[in-house]
């Protein structure tokens, strides 16, 4: 813990998952493109590393069955969220073909996912995952 | 894409309103970070029944978002957006607040006992910390309040609360 303390600072949000592990977010600011999750052990030893947003993160939600914390579990706290038609949308930035996107889920009001969606950040395509 | 793409597959104006949506609200960002303006912060004042998309519009984007063990959501709102202390929405299976939890309050203070409190206590009475840096004698927390004051937390080796400062 404190070897990542040192590297890594303090994390943007910390977090208890169901075991009771400490886990801890590095999502960066508002511009940032990538996430990291420290997951401890009992003792304060780091039990796993991650990186967030990665296409398996993606691949891993199921859209109509995914629910708004499985999002959360698998891509961390959003850089932006807004509401269109009332319906959460979480957005992260992410690079995708060495590409710079936004990477939007978009929840219903039942907080059920309906869909992930990629946006060129230069304002080209978008497209459904 | 033009207007008869959008009439030929219908689902395309969905993603055009979502793209729209997205650019609309980094606009908005950009917008809010050249002019220095803040939405009005009024945390303490969101009342229960609440929609989800008008605490966003009138509070910003919460310093935290929690699930509780039923998957219901909480957002917290521990820093500049809770000038006046800090607090937990939590949010019902409709998405309206059923809950305006000031956090950090001297009751909830005084329930943070050392050596038996742990953190997963700690962050349900006190919230998302503001800060965690780890030196030889453990992790310590701070927990801004109100004022300009914090209090400051120690975790010990055995994951409970070692020490307790700043308390009134």
């Amino acid at each position: 813990m404190k070897d990542v303390s040192a590297r890594m600072g303090s994390p943007r949000s910390v977090w208890f998952d169901d075991q009771g592990r400490e886990n801890w977010d590095y999502s960066g600011n508002p511009a940032s493109y990538s996430g990291y999750r420290a997951t401890f052990d009992e003792t304060g030893t780091v039990a796993r590393w991650r990186e967030l947003r990665t296409d398996r993160d993606v691949s891993s939600l199921v859209a109509g069955k995914s629910t708004t914390r499985d999002v959360h579990m698998a891509l961390g706290e959003p850089n932006e969220l807004f509401f269109v038609r009332g319906e959460p949308h979480w957005r992260w930035r992410t690079y995708f073909n060495t590409r710079p996107h936004y990477l939007v889920a978009q929840m219903g009001q039942d907080g059920v996912l309906k869909s992930v969606m990629r946006f060129t950040i230069d304002g080209g395509s978008g497209h459904g995952l | 894409m033009d207007s008869d793409d959008s009439a030929r597959f219908p689902g395309m104006r969905l993603h055009k309103s979502v793209a729209e949506g997205v650019r609309q609200a980094a606009a908005f960002a950009l917008l809010a970070a050249l002019l220095g303006a803040e939405p009005s912060w009024a945390v303490d004042e969101v009342a229960p029944g609440t929609a989800m998309a008008s605490v966003r519009f009138s509070s910003g984007i919460p310093d935290a978002i929690r699930f509780d063990s039923a998957g219901r959501q909480a957002w917290e709102y521990t820093g500049r957006g809770a000038p006046s202390g800090a607090y937990r929405l939590t949010f019902d299976a409709k998405g309206a607040v059923s809950e305006a939890i000031p956090l950090r309050t001297p009751e909830r203070l005084a329930r943070v006992r050392t050596g038996e409190t742990t953190g997963v206590e700690l962050v349900e009475l006190l919230g998302e910390p503001g800060r965690i840096t780890v030196t030889e004698a453990g992790a310590v927390w701070l927990f801004p309040r109100a004022g300009g004051k914090s209090v400051v937390v120690t975790l010990g080796a055995d994951r409970r609360v070692k020490s307790l400062s700043g308390f009134d």
